[in-house]
């Protein structure tokens, strides 16, 4: 059966006229099923003519299939195979990938080749967006933009507006990767061209970037040091931020979320007291906004987002859950857009975690967070937020309001914040935190131990071994070593580690098990995974690490990864951000322990007689090390 | 690799693809990611057998009325008339002991009693309760009930709703049960486990039981089973609750998942109706479904206890 009512040959040699690789593949499968050698081929490429006339589906595809490597070898020459390389291997995180490509897109702008199509230069740039790739939509903005020339340059509106486009998504991939003066100098003068040349759209966009910077100065700001009063310069950043969104808003009502913003900031001014005096009607300014997404057909899902957060301005906050809801459920929302919305909540609306109510839905917009590909979540006061998601969970009106999809996710998340409850950050003597370990069940490592739980770490944090102890980076001896467990019942307390039961020095497989000189309360056993999950074509299992972000203190995340490859006792997984800390466990998506974390890095062989290095984490499966220990321990 | 070949119950059900999907899906809410962990699985679909479409709506599929489907009316019951009478007695005795021609005393809102056969095991028989259960959608279930089960139970001929050829019911599921599972077994080395759930139970059981080319496997599963109705077990060849365990075909254990107030299996203990070798060796798990409609096979999937058994079972 063929998908649509489009003749699947037509689509062939549209694909092949368009040199789209991908969707030569997409149609060549659909012309095998078509079978369908009655129509008037048109004369695109003489030899899939006479396969498709001779109805010779397996040379078709076999000439498609050809045609589509000759254009990947060469993709920067086609646009349209560029960009559907470009979103596959930012699909699979691969960044090593996506870095040569724009390397080449780069290459490719400097020489004197037809600029790419500018609608292929958004889709590039939203594509690198999606999976938070902004420094390479910086690199690759900086030749387009000037391959692109000035917007006065253009001819058509819709040209100009699309070069617009380009610059402000440009600007926008500089505030998110942190510079904001830079951005504010690209943005500038195009509100200012946009204002020129009637380019509204792009300059209410542009407008509400300037008003984002900012409100990130201001943010930095409040944040560097919270006892203190952020400087002059950083407070009036906040009235500017507030202008610049309230003036798109008050141009056109239909600019939803400058007025969501616009209203968030002002109240946040109002609670910081910053004397900054507006007189806005913010509650006026919610009810319409919400007034307006409640009347839409088809909200989008950012409309549900602009939702919740009017609710927020109303103080209503079981509504504000119930768009959060519909907004975690939408179809098409990535990680990038609930890490933002998130990051809005917690930073700018400042939602009280303490409060059962606001709770909820930062607990449901983790979940949602978690349950994308590439999701990252940060707890940063785990032994409230372990407590409070269990509560939840238990609580019949939260799973009632969450409906039977959105609270399987809740679940799955609260069993994945349990997990977290094994883990503990390992400090050496003068407190600095070098590494990871984790409890694990005593018998599920070996029948012969007897206690409850003891604790795996890698050997290149802690080892008993005088050439770990020297290597680069050194294991610290066990008596040297104090672990912190971040939540659960032991969250806070220091512990000594005791007799190594076992190790495997780094060059093997990384990890030292060891017992705990003081008895834990730890009391939620996991399983640990017989099997690792199927990888290849067609499958796309995830796993995640349970690290430590940065310099934090007592907290930890959540990380999803892709399952790369596994060969015992290695397993291969990728996440887009920086993985999870030496040490880590490795889980798979039924929070069973497969593996322990013990590296990541650009150039990682890869397994299975794969030639050739790429970006990876590696850890040691589980099922390695259980032998290991049945060999060591009889 | 671990397997897990499920059977489907009653009533018309999505394509077989998407079925198969639902219930993995509702399995992970329960706490059992198959594909995390590495479980293959198949579905012996046999809704194809019964209607010509599949079910086309899949969130009626997954509404509180969960399996029966999105029958507008009730099954008519005209068949019964051309029943042999030497077939009729277990029809009857079948019919009285399903209850749905007992008028709703809340006409139509729901239905006061559940009836459960006393058994001996239970500590506290319920006595009759109310349950908010909509009247006609146990009525409706009942009547698909009542009909598959002396369809299969009796081999009754039927016109294949979909190849248009006429079948003997039981041999042609029978069939597709066997073929299924050899294919499931072929190069697997791993844990295989049978799940059936409503229906699918009987077709299970009774293929395992009786049915010498059935492959072995190595655990098994029922999941809101009508096998515990004297008028369901009585009527397999030979049956004697003493050695009613399919021991040749199933070389580990056999745990039957119920609610109680499950209509479908109201008589839901099984562990004394299928013994082996005099011995009860059937682990009988009491779960509380969410909802009026208890007998959802995603109400009772997403059941922790009962994930928890499959892991087991499938030794991950």
């Amino acid at each position: 059966m063929v998908a649509n009512d489009e003749d699947p040959l037509d689509r062939l040699i549209q694909a092949i006229r368009r040199g789209d690789a991908g969707a030569i593949d997409q149609a060549s499968a659909a012309t095998r099923n078509g079978e369908n050698n009655e129509v008037d081929h048109a004369p695109i490429i003489e030899q899939v003519r006479s396969a498709a006339a001779a109805g010779d589906f397996d040379r078709l595809e076999q000439l498609s299939l050809r045609y589509a490597e000759r254009l990947r070898k060469n993709a920067v020459r086609f646009p349209a195979t560029f960009l559907s390389e470009l979103a596959s291997a930012v699909d699979r995180f691969d960044r090593d990938k996506a870095k040569s490509l724009c390397e080449d897109l780069v290459q490719y702008h400097y020489g004197d080749g037809e600029p790419y199509p500018l609608a292929t230069q958004k889709g590039i740039l939203s594509t690198l967006q999606r999976k938070r790739y902004f420094d390479l939509m910086v690199t690759v903005g900086d030749v387009l933009i000037m391959r692109n020339g000035a917007i006065a340059d253009a001819g058509s509106a819709t040209t100009r507006e699309a070069k617009a486009s380009i610059r402000r998504r440009y600007a926008q991939a500089l505030i998110d990767s942190g510079q904001l003066a830079a951005a504010l100098a690209v943005l500038e003068p195009l509100v200012a061209e946009c204002r020129d040349h009637g380019i509204m759209s792009e300059r209410y966009e542009a407008e509400g970037l300037v008003g984002r910077v900012h409100k990130q100065f201001y943010m930095n700001a409040a944040k560097a040091d919270s006892n203190a009063k952020p400087a002059e310069d950083f407070r009036s950043a906040l009235d500017q931020a507030i202008n610049a969104y309230a003036g798109p808003y008050e141009s056109d009502e239909k600019n939803l979320w400058h007025g969501i913003n616009t209203a968030a900031l002002v109240k946040r001014a109002d609670r910081d007291g910053t004397g900054i005096v507006s007189n806005r009607d913010v509650t006026g300014d919610a009810r319409r906004i919400l007034k307006r997404i409640v009347a839409m057909k088809t909200p989008t899902i950012w409309d549900f987002a602009t939702a919740a957060e009017a609710c927020l301005a109303l103080g209503n906050y079981p509504e504000a859950l119930a768009w959060a809801t519909q907004y975690a459920g939408a179809e098409g929302a990535d990680a990038f857009e609930y890490a933002s919305t998130l990051r809005q909540f917690e930073e700018v609306w400042k939602l009280d975690p303490e409060d059962p109510q606001q709770a909820r839905v930062l607990q449901l917009l983790r979940s949602a967070l978690l349950d994308k590909d590439g999701g990252v979540v940060a707890i940063h006061d785990p032994t409230r937020t372990v407590k409070q998601a269990h509560e939840l969970a238990d609580d019949g009106e939260f799973e009632r309001v969450l409906g039977k999809d959105r609270y399987k996710t809740y679940k799955w998340y609260v069993t994945g914040l349990d997990r977290a409850t094994a883990v503990a950050k390992i400090y050496n003597p003068v407190g600095d935190g070098i590494g990871t370990g984790f409890l694990v069940k005593g018998s599920d490592v070996h029948e012969r131990i007897t206690d409850d739980w003891v604790f795996m770490t890698n050997a290149h944090v802690v080892s008993d071994d005088p050439a770990e102890q020297q290597a680069s980076p050194a294991a610290l001896a066990p008596e040297d070593a104090t672990v912190v467990f971040q939540a659960g019942p032991d969250a806070g307390k220091a512990f000594s580690l005791g007799e190594m039961i076992f190790t495997s020095n780094r060059n093997a497989l990384d990890c030292s098990i060891l017992t705990l000189e003081q008895t834990t309360a730890f009391d939620r056993p996991f399983r640990i995974a017989k099997n690792l999950p199927a990888v290849g074509e067609g499958k796309r299992a995830r796993v995640y690490v349970i690290g430590h972000p940065r310099g934090a203190g007592l907290s930890f995340s959540l990380h999803d990864n892709l399952l790369l490859d596994h060969q015992a006792p290695k397993v291969h997984y990728r996440a887009p951000t920086e993985g999870g800390s030496s040490g880590s466990p490795v889980f798979n998506a039924n929070w069973f322990l497969i593996a322990l974390h013990h590296l990541g890095g650009e150039s990682i062989q890869r397994l299975n007689n794969k030639p050739g290095l790429y970006g990876a984490n590696e850890g040691i499966s589980m099922q390695s090390i259980l032998r290991a220990v049945a060999g060591d321990l009889g | 690799m671990p397997h897990v070949t499920f059977v489907h119950g009653i009533a018309n059900k999505p394509p077989k693809d998407q079925l198969l999907d639902n219930w993995k899906y509702y399995l992970s809410a329960g706490g059992l990611d198959l594909d995390a962990n590495d479980v293959s699985c198949s579905m012996v679909y046999w809704a194809d057998v019964m209607y010509p479409e599949p079910e086309a709506d899949a969130s009626s599929f997954e509404s509180d009325s969960g399996d029966v489907g999105t029958v507008s009316e009730d099954d008519d019951l005209s068949w019964i008339d051309d029943v042999p009478r030497k077939e009729r007695a277990f029809v009857d005795s079948l019919r009285q002991r399903l209850r749905f021609d007992v008028e709703s005393p809340g006409n139509d809102e729901y239905v006061a009693e559940i009836p459960m056969e006393p058994s001996s095991e239970e500590q506290s028989p319920i006595p009759f309760e109310a349950v908010p259960l909509p009247w006609f959608i146990k009525r409706r279930a009942m009547k698909r009930l009542l009909k598959d089960v002396y369809y299969y139970l009796f081999n009754k001929p039927w016109k294949h709703a979909t190849s248009g050829n006429e079948v003997l019911v039981r041999d042609h599921i029978r069939e597709l049960f066997i073929n299924q599972l050899a294919a499931d077994a072929a190069g697997n080395d791993g844990a295989h486990v049978v799940v059936g759930h409503s229906m699918g139970t009987v077709i299970s059981y009774d293929c395992l039981k009786h049915v010498d080319a059935c492959v072995p496997v190595t655990a098994y599963m029922t999941v809101g089973s009508p096998l515990g109705i004297s008028e369901v077990h009585d009527n397999f060849a030979g049956y004697d609750r003493r050695d009613a365990f399919p021991a040749e075909k199933l070389g580990g254990g056999w745990v039957n998942v119920y609610d109680r107030l499950d209509p479908v299996a109201f008589d839901a203990r099984l562990a004394n109706d299928y013994q082996r070798e005099r011995t009860k060796v059937i682990i009988d798990e009491k779960v509380k479904n969410s909802g009026t409609w208890r007998h959802s096979s995603w109400k009772y999937f997403g059941q922790e206890v009962l994930c928890e058994h499959l892991i087991n079972m499938l030794e991950l």
